[in-house]
């Protein structure tokens, strides 16, 4: 009895304990950057570091804010997802039929590789498909490099989801006279759509944060630009700027909680829609 | 569909109007051949009214708003449904009840027209008031559309069909007017199945 209540809370410490270092973070970054989330931070572009070092022996807050990095996430994130999105869901969707096949045997071995590759290399390998040929860096290449990342997370998550539907339903679409793709289009994809966009929204948030591809294919821009072939700006290529500049570095903190929330959003949609769809 | 299943084997032929359908193409059979399920499965991101024209969807058949209206129509009133559910017909089929569900895919098998309706156990995952009403819709449909039905109840075997099949470990032992086999089985098998010897 005494063996069972010891085992509970050593449990329940440990438990507790994995929780520190997460709401250290959240504290942290919190306590540090909420006074500088304003609408101005949300739409002008970074200063230079001449105007932050005159703000700063002014003693005044640092002007600008980080829209440049927001408008370029968003763009490169647009342009990764509404390639990675078909592209993943159709792979899944074939690992899920083919499981037995040799060739999706291989392709589902590779996706886990390509799962575990450092982004670094991801950033380097795009460098030299996208930027050296197309002579400079840009949001295209930013968004290639996403993209790569993106894919194995929603194949992985589409095959699963595929994978724990009722056979009946397939031999319920099949036993009417339906082909494999209409049966799968109509029936099997539409009945996984929970599952599948939950594993969007997480692979989303994985990329979002993403620096070291970014520093190879977008480079970072001060300006907020919208034109795809030229280089970029990210926020998380922002906090890497902020850090690197003495002058600049206060705003570190606006940008990390704005990443923060962003994917904790995220992430809780992820969680409440993955619950409403399982009712 | 047994060819989605690898250790399923098939002998001998089976003739659908004196054509082999073990030679046919797959998608032919099912299309000529309703299949309802033992566990009732509607489509559960579709609506009802969308349900019961998936076999269309699914075959790549375009109809008109008023073909669609009409098929939905005759078809829901064939199974005794569209009393129930003709003001809800863009609801999904997941909250009928598990009779209701049933009678919505034998709904759904029908409007394809099929020359035969075969039916696996369509009762065995339903209350006995659900299995009533089931065994009088196909005493109805009987009129309609040929029904082979497999069932292990032989009191519904009985009840509701003109003739029988008993099958035996994959072998048709014996075949022959219901009423005749129920009292005289001509094979021993049979005999030993109809009175309890052999479960």
């Amino acid at each position: 009895m005494a063996k069972d209540k010891l085992m509970l809370w050593s449990v329940c410490f440990l438990a507790a304990l994995t929780a520190v270092p997460l709401l250290a973070i959240l504290g942290e970054v919190l306590l540090k950057g909420y006074d500088q989330l304003s609408w101005s931070f949300f739409t002008e572009p970074t200063p230079t570091a001449y105007k932050a070092m005159k703000a700063i022996e002014a003693g005044e807050p640092i002007p600008g804010g980080i829209a440049n990095g927001i408008v370029g996430t968003m763009i490169m994130l647009g342009m990764a997802v509404v390639v990675a999105v078909p592209v993943g869901i159709l792979c899944g969707a074939f690992l899920a039929e083919n499981s037995k096949n040799r060739f999706a045997q291989v392709v589902s071995y590779l996706t886990d590789l390509l799962q575990g590759t450092p982004s670094v290399i991801i950033g380097i390998i795009t460098y030299i498909w996208v930027v050296v040929p197309m002579k400079g860096y840009s949001a295209i290449a930013g968004s290639v490099a996403l993209c790569i990342m993106m894919l194995p997370l929603i194949i992985r998550s589409t095959e699963e989801t595929l994978k724990i539907l009722p056979a009946s339903l397939k031999e319920a679409g099949l036993a009417l006279g339906g082909n494999k793709a209409r049966v799968m289009m109509k029936v099997q994809l539409p009945a996984a759509f929970g599952g599948i966009f939950t594993g969007v929204l997480l692979a989303i948030s994985r990329v979002i944060g993403e620096t070291a591809p970014l520093m190879f294919t977008a480079l970072g821009c001060s300006l907020i630009r919208f034109s795809i072939d030229k280089p970029i700006s990210a926020v998380p290529l922002l906090i890497w700027e902020f850090f690197n500049d003495p002058n600049l570095q206060e705003l570190i903190w606006g940008a990390s909680l704005f990443l923060l929330l962003f994917v904790l959003t995220l992430n809780l949609t992820a969680k409440y829609l993955a619950k409403k769809w399982n009712q | 569909m047994h060819n989605l299943y690898p250790n399923i084997r098939v002998d001998g032929e089976i003739l659908l109007n004196g054509e082999n359908i073990l030679a046919m193409e797959p998608i032919d059979v099912r299309r000529r051949v309703g299949m309802v399920f033992q566990r009732p499965a509607p489509f559960p991101t579709m609506s009802i009214y969308d349900n019961v024209l998936s076999g269309f969807a699914l075959n790549g058949i375009k109809l008109s708003k008023a073909e669609k209206d009409a098929t939905v129509e005759r078809c829901l009133r064939s199974v005794a449904l569209w009393e129930e559910v003709k003001d809800v017909l863009n609801k999904k089929g997941t909250f009928l009840s598990g009779g209701q569900q049933q009678r919505l895919c034998i709904a759904r098998a029908l409007a394809m027209k099929p020359d035969v309706l075969l039916m696996d156990e369509p009762t065995s995952a339903l209350d006995p008031i659900a299995t009533k009403h089931i065994e009088e819709l196909l005493l109805e449909l009987q009129k309609e559309v040929t029904i082979l039905i497999v069932t292990h109840n032989m009191g519904q075997a009985k009840r509701i069909s003109s003739k029988s099949m008993f099958m035996y470990l994959g072998e048709l032992v014996e075949y022959d007017d219901t009423a005749k086999m129920f009292t005289n089985p001509l094979d021993e098998r049979t005999k030993a199945y109809l009175t309890g010897k052999m479960g």
